[in-house]
This record gives C-alpha cells, structure tokens and sequence, in this order.
C-alpha cells in the first residue's frame, strides 16, 4: 500500500523495496518465527490439540503491508491475534523492533500494546453498543492514562476527524451508524495510542463493494499519514491484492507460499495459491475457461492428512511412480474413494448406533460394498490396483475403518502424503512449499493443463 | 416453449410503519426466460431480497405488495392446473395482444390469463397462458412455493431446522409436496444429497446440520430447494457467505442442476465477479428500482448507467495499478416518496441540474456504433429483459462478433440493453430527452407538468 500512496507520505525508497519483496528483510519490524498456536493441547488424555498455526515464519518490514489470505478455518486470524499475544502460543517467537513479544510479563505487555492494535471483523460485534462512540474511542486512551481528561477528548475529536466522522458523532451511539462507519470508529480506536502496527482482521469483508473501497483508501492514507506498518488478514483476494505489498498464503495453519504481491498474483507457484486465485469469480463474462475448482473442504484440523496438508485437495499432487499409467478418470475414482474412506474414519459413532448397526435394525451408513460399486465400478483398473482397492473395501466391511484408510495411503499416497513438504525458493522474496518445486518433479502445472479435470466435483 | 417463464411487472412492495412509508421495492420489472439466469445485483439496501421474498408472498406485515404489481408464471401445465381448479376466474386474451392489455386483467377477479388454449371448465388446456401470484388467492400462492419456485437463502445454518437431522427434514418435505413415505422417502432424500454432490448421502443423512461444513450447509438447502421438482431457483446471495474455493463449488453445482433440471434462476448478490460467472442477463438495482437491464456481455463491456459504471470500477483489483480505489459518494436513500427525481442524482458524479426534477425511464441504451439499441420502443408493455429467443439471435448477431463466441453463445438471446437515466439516449438533445422521459413517465400529461405532479400511477406505468 505504501508504494501506491497519493500524496507521497512516504519515502521513495520504501515504494522501491515494497515492490520487490526484500524490504521485509532489510528493516523488519515484526518477526514470526516458527510460530506455533495449538487449542486444547493442555488436555490430560485423548485427543490431538488443533494445530490452528502451525510453524509460521514471516518478516514484516517497517512500513509494509503483509496480507495474510486463506479459506476460513485456515488459522489466519489466530495468527494476527497469536502475534499481538491475544492468544497463548504454544511455540515459537514474534519479536518486534527487537524485543521478543512471547516472554513479556503483563506490565511490560500492557505498554507493547500501545504500539500494536488491531482492528476487527465484524464492526457490529467488536463495538460497545451501550457506549457512546466518544467513549469507545477513548477507552484505550483511558485505560493507557493517556493525557489529561480534556487532551483525551480533544484526541477523539482528532481522531474521529481523522477517519472521516464529524465532531457530533462523539456522543452518538453504535447503533445509529452504518456498517462502514462502525468500522471507521473501529480504526480510531485503534490509532488512539499512536501504534506502530496494526493488525487489521477482515475489516472491509462485512461491507459493501462501495463501502469497502472508501474504508481501503482511508486506511492507505493513514497509512502515508504515520507511517504504520499493516498485517492484513483476508479471504478476499482482490483486496490484498490491491492495498498489500507482500502476501502469505495460508492452509491448515502453514504458511503455504509467501511472495511479493503482484509476483504472487501473476505467477503463483505453489498449486494452493493457484487453486485459490482461480476460485476468485472474475467481474468479466469472458474469463475463465482454466479454471482450477478444488473439490471437498479443507480437512478437519484436528486431523490434518499426513505429509502436505493440502494432499487431499491438490489437483497437482504427485502421483507415485508405480501407478504412472493410471488415468485422470481411475485417479478421480480413487481418490473420492479415499475421501469416504477418511471421513468415515473421522465420523464419530454412538454406542446406540454401534449397538444398532450390531443388531443390523439400523445402519447410519451406506454398506462400504455399495459405495464401492458405485464410485469405482463405471471404472476398470489394473489388476494389482483392483486388488489394493479390493482388500480396503473388505477392511472397512470388517469395520477396520483406519486399516483401509493406511493401507490405500501406502499404495497411493506417494510422496504428497509422506513427507511433509520443505520452503523452496522460487524467485527473488517468493517462497512455497510443494514437493514439486524438488528438481525431481514437475513443477506444479507443467505437467498437466491446470484443468483440474482430474478431480470430481 | 418461448417467452418468459417468469415476468415481474412494476413490482412495488412497501413497508408501512407509523412514521413513514417505505419503498422498498418500487416498479421492478424483468422477466426470466426458461432455463436462464437472471442476476439481480446491487448494494445492501436495494430491494433485491425484498423482490424476491415478493415473488413468493413472503412479504410479512407490515409490508404489502401492491395490487397493481404483476408476478406473472407462466408454465402451461402449472397454468392449465390452476384454470382448471378456478374455472370461473379466467381471463381468455388474444394471443397478439400478450398481455398488453394490463388493465383487462383487473376485469371482475380473474388472475389466470390464457392466451393459447382450448375448451373449457375442467377440461380446459392451456399451451400459453400465466397465473399472476399477485392476485391469486394465497393456496394457489401456496402451491407455487417450493413446487414451482423454490427460493436458497444466504444464511444456510439459519435456513435449517437445528434439532432435526438432515435427512428429516428432507423426508418431511417429500412427505408434504410429493407423498412419499419411509423407504421411498430415505431413497429420494439420498438420491437428492447425492445430486448436490454431498458424498456418502446415506450418513449424512442421519446427520444434524451443525454436523455439516458450511459448504454442506449449503448443498443441503440447495437439495431441500429442489426437493419439488421446482422450475424457477431463486438464489438469494447464496455464495456470500461462503470462501471462494467453496462459493466456486456451489457455484458449479448451481450451472450443473440448471443444465441437468432446465431449470431458471434468479441469482441475488452485490458480487460482479459472481455476475459474471453465473448470469446470462442482469438487473442492476438502486435504492428499490431497477436502474439498468443488459445481457451479462453488454453489461460489462458497455455500463451504460453512472451507477452501473461506478459499482463496477469500485471492484478492487479489476481496476488493476491506480493509486485509489475510486468510490461512490454517500449511500443508498431509503426511498419513502414516489420517485420525482432520479434516485442516484445525490451521489451521481454526471448528475445535472434536470435529474433532481425528472423521474428518469427505461429507455433503450445505444450500440456502440450509435445505432439505437434493439427491440422495445417502450410502448408494448413487454419491455422486459426477454426478447423472443428467434428476434433476439438474429438483432444481436452484430454485437455477437465482438465478444467471444463462447460469451455470445451464453448470453446472445436474453435481454436488450435499456437503462434508466436522463443521460440517454444520447444521441438526442437534452431537451429531446427530457421530453421522452416524461412521456414515459406518465404518456397523458403535458411534458412540462410531468416531473411536478407525479402520484403513484406515473410510477407504476412508468416501468412499463
């Protein structure tokens, strides 16, 4: 954003390394490093903690603007709250301007938090209702002992000023405001303190086209104005795209693929930012013939497919060597095979279903053979592939549901959902994380159309 | 079957508290041609889900849809059903007059027309006819919702019953429009969560809708919505809350089951980028009106409407490297007055001195070469945005060459290109085109009193 501020707030030389990506690294003011947040990982037995951010690593220059985007569920808005401390990370270091921010006691993390604030979703909800907008502008200046009573009102006057709501509006409350002038109030609050850097969660996805353009000039120019420093969390890809200098892509809690913004938009490497920017419903009738559509949802973070997190969706996974000769239409098959296969192993079943389905008065579900016969039958397989897919189909039927699903990981998992991937460079400040950027392999892409035809709705 | 399945004349829906009157919707018309899709866009505030809740009567007190508004459907063996159970309530026209006649309609209580049909009583049979939903009493209302026209909501979790599980009230829906119990009703409800793409159907089934993803959620309603065999869908912003990966999905789904169903869509939402994947014909909407009419390509190659350019430049990332999002002023009025002026004149960056005084019309856009836009010179009531599908292909072969042929095979025989606004036409003066707005405001009173003494019947003729 910086570099595409109007009125030349800030220096040229900034616009210059915003662009390439490498001012993040030159003059970081915040740095996430191997940045774990996990829920319920404090539980005494059973049960695996929800990897929600899951070794993050991110640099973010003075100045810039990083977006963070991903599909909901992603860990993205953990991320933003895990770096300001709103959560209790399980690993890991954010320090900011030098200081690492995780072992700050309270007294020392009230003072940080001058310097780093955030603004929210959802502008109806993160707002007082029963305060009046003067109030809630000024609630941090209260809380911080900022000045004297009269130099705090006439802040708020300065701030509402500031982010284009008139004097007036000080005793009114929320609720005669519009969304969009909700999320103005929103973001005086969060320039009461004079931060440095602001998290910003979301804050134009709850409003209209119009609306959301005018709050994205706004936050540009305050931006140019005090020099702030951006951390954007969105799904929306147009408006990263637009306001961010750089962009994370986020996937089950990794960090999937970082670059530049326009790099990034223009030659995604990694096959999840592809999937994602070809979801994006372009406002031209014309466009769109390659269009990747990823099928199913992101798997259940509680139980993250092994290797890649992204192997269960990937349209660009690698197939392994034995079963080269497969087609698209037999990998399909496949693999919405195995998709039954893993959700039933994930549905939690009752003992009164047990007890039901033992007594066969009731079963909750499709016996395995039916299934079977329905989504692998319209195709013909090599022998030896018949016969894997055979042997899974009498282990479910057994009841021996993990067996099947680890024994059809094995035959056609490949490497995909071995090993997890490693950071590889692409280009001058992208970084991605895919098996395919190995020399080995095909880059994501190359070796097929980018269709995406393999994979059934 | 040609012409419209679906017709909305000068739809006007108000809200009426003790303080004011609220316009919410106010002389919509557009109509939707079998197995099409028709996009209804605009900002929060617009009237396009109180459009939609109209056609379906689902306006609750205090809002009440106007009695001269005309929802007309038009499925022969729907229309011929409801002539048959109503024999004394049939209004026979002449095929060539289609329904000009808008005023024969209110002639005693008839709210079946048939314009093509024989015998009579109970062994009518209707080829071309429609039922205005308007003045049909509430059962006929009734028996259209869900088994003609059956509606999606944005709020899929809300639109589900959260203490039953799926597969019952799928089974309920079944059991009530086509009688299916038991076995057979387990059989059908799979068989439609298989249709929506929801795998393994028989567990999901049995499974409360919390159990479900968003996505799911969604999937599910879309089935509930078909349940009946429906040939209109109005999909009211079903994708908005939902990630692009999943919107792209349901979007798929939605052109598959149109394709697999016949079936017409009424597709809602304020995204242009869904717009344009989805629709074949849009409808821009402001502030209760619809301000312009266009097939998808024309639309987006030639906005003709300040407030369609506008809405289209604010899309961040389309506008590509500029150094501001350029926005729209101000926001959208709650229209409580019969329209005088032009709506958007207060935030409208080409306004002028006239749009504050005259109520502007549909007239028809230009081409871009210049020559007048096609069809419709505003007089033959139908002025919708079907064109007979034949006259369509052959007027638009012109501006065919100049998209893609794929786009041109989408859209080329849906809508003509009308837009209301004092700009156009703009080959004429601005006297001349003042003149042409007021007459088409209200034909019988003298140009100069027009913008002044407007009443409710200037706006109800004036979508006509």
């Amino acid at each position: 954003m910086s570099d595409r501020a109007p009125d030349g707030g800030t220096a040229p030389d900034v616009a210059d390394d915003g662009a390439t990506g490498q001012r993040g690294h030159d003059d970081p003011l915040v740095v996430v490093e191997e940045l774990r947040t996990y829920y319920e990982s404090e539980r005494l037995f059973g049960g695996d903690p929800v990897k929600a951010v899951d070794g993050v690593s991110l640099e973010i220059g003075r100045g810039e603007t990083v977006g963070i985007v991903g599909e909901s569920g992603c860990g993205k808005t953990t991320l933003g709250r895990s770096i300001l401390r709103l959560e209790d990370v399980d690993g890991g270091r954010v320090s900011f301007d030098g200081t690492d921010v995780t072992t700050l006691g309270r007294r020392d993390l009230k003072d940080w938090r001058r310097n780093a604030q955030m603004v929210y979703q959802n502008p109806t909800s993160s707002i007082n209702e029963r305060m009046t907008v003067g109030e809630i502008v000024r609630e941090p200046l209260d809380i911080h002992d900022w000045g004297t009573p009269g130099e705090r009102r006439e802040r708020v006057w300065d701030l509402l000023d500031l982010v284009g709501l008139r004097p007036e509006h000080y005793h009114r409350y929320p609720h005669q405001f519009s969304g969009g002038q909700r999320q103005r109030v929103g973001i005086a609050r969060a320039l009461a303190l004079e931060p440095e850097f602001i998290v910003l969660d979301e804050p134009v996805s709850a409003l209209d086209v119009s609306v959301q353009a005018k709050i994205l000039n706004l936050l540009a120019d305050l931006q140019a104005e005090f020099d702030l420093t951006y951390m954007l969390i969105a799904h929306d890809l147009s408006v990263v795209r637009h306001i961010c200098d750089r962009v994370g892509v986020m996937y089950l809690g990794k960090l999937m693929e970082v670059g530049p913004t326009k790099q990034l938009f223009e030659s995604p490497a990694n096959p999840y930012t592809r999937s994602l920017l070809s979801a994006i419903p372009q406002p031209d009738p014309d466009a769109g013939a390659d269009r990747i559509t990823l099928r199913g949802t992101p798997p259940n973070p509680r139980d993250p497919p092994s290797g890649c997190v992204f192997s269960t969706r990937c349209p660009f996974k690698i197939r392994p060597a034995e079963h080269g000769d497969l087609t698209d239409e037999q990998w399909a098959a496949i693999e919405a095979f195995r998709g039954v296969i893993r959700e039933r192993d994930q549905a939690r079943v009752t003992v009164l279903e047990r007890l039901k389905a033992r007594l066969g008065i009731d079963d909750r579900f499709t016996p395995i053979d039916e299934i079977a016969s329905e989504l692998l039958e319209p195709v013909s397989f090599p022998d030896p592939v018949e016969g894997m897919l055979e042997e899974a189909t009498a282990l479910v039927a057994d009841g021996n549901v993990p067996a099947a699903r680890d024994r059809l990981r094995e035959a056609f998992g490949g490497v995909c959902e071995a090993e997890a991937p490693e950071q590889h460079g692409i280009a001058d400040g992208q970084v991605s994380r895919c098996h395919r950027h190995r020399p080995e392999y095909e880059e994501p892409g190359a070796s097929r159309d980018g269709s995406g035809t393999i994979l059934p709705e | 079957m040609t012409g419209p399945l679906l017709e909305v004349e000068s739809l006007r829906t108000t809200f009426v508290t003790d303080q004011e009157t609220i316009r919410a919707v106010d002389g919509v018309s557009f109509s939707v041609a079998p197995r099409h899709t028709l996009g209804l866009v605009g900002e929060s505030g617009s009237g396009k889900s109180v459009t939609a809740r109209s056609i379906l009567g689902l306006i609750d007190d205090p809002g009440r849809i106007h009695p001269d508004s005309a929802i007309r459907y038009h499925r022969p063996a729907f229309v011929q059903r409801i002539a048959r159970e109503y024999p004394d309530r049939i209004r026979w026209v002449d095929g060539d007059c289609d329904g000009a006649d808008r005023d024969g309609s209110h002639d005693g209580n008839a709210f079946v027309t048939i314009e093509a049909g024989d015998g009579e009583g109970s062994s009518v049979t209707v080829d071309r006819g429609s039922v205005d939903l308007v003045a049909a009493p509430e059962n006929v209302v009734q028996s259209v919702r869900g088994g003609e026209i059956a509606m999606v909501f944005q709020d899929a979790l809300g639109s589900l019953n959260p203490v039953y599980t799926v597969g019952n009230q799928l089974g309920e829906l079944l059991g009530i429009h086509r009688g299916l119990r038991g076995g057979a009703a387990t059989e059908a409800a799979a068989e439609l969560l298989e249709s929506v793409g929801i795998p393994d159907p028989k567990r999901r089934l049995k499974e409360y809708p919390h159990q479900f993803s968003g996505g799911m959620q969604q999937r599910a309603t879309i089935a509930l919505a078909l349940a009946c065999d429906p040939s209109v869908l109005l999909c009211d912003e079903p994708t908005t809350a939902l990630d692009v990966t999943i919107q792209a999905q349901i979007l798929e789904l939605l052109a598959r089951l149109q394709r697999e169903r016949d079936l017409s869509i009424v597709f809602i939402t304020h995204d242009m980028g869904v717009i344009a994947r989805i629709a074949d014909s849009v409808a821009v909407m402001y502030a209760g009106e619809v301000v312009e009419r266009a097939s998808v390509g024309r639309l987006f190659d030639h906005p003709r409407h300040p407030y369609t350019q506008g809405l289209l430049r604010s899309i961040p990332g389309l506008t590509g490297e500029v150094d501001r999002l350029p926005t729209i002023e101000g926001s959208v009025p709650t229209p409580n007055e019969p329209p005088t002026d032009c709506r958007y004149a207060p935030r409208c960056p080409k306004a002028f001195d006239e749009c504050e005084m005259v109520h502007p019309e549909h007239v028809p856009a230009e081409e871009p070469d210049g020559s007048e836009g096609t069809g419709a010179d505003g007089t033959d009531g139908s002025e919708g945005t079907h064109v007979d599908e034949t006259d369509g292909t052959a007027e638009r072969t012109g501006e065919a060459a100049e998209r893609s042929e794929d786009a041109a095979e989408r859209t080329g025989d849906v809508a003509e290109h009308t837009v209301a606004c004092l700009l156009y036409p703009d080959a004429e003066p601005l006297e001349e085109r003042l003149r042409t707005h007021r007459q088409r405001g209200d034909p019988g009173t003298a140009p100069d009193a027009a913008g002044a003494d407007a009443t409710d019947g200037n706006a109800t003729e004036g979508e006509r």
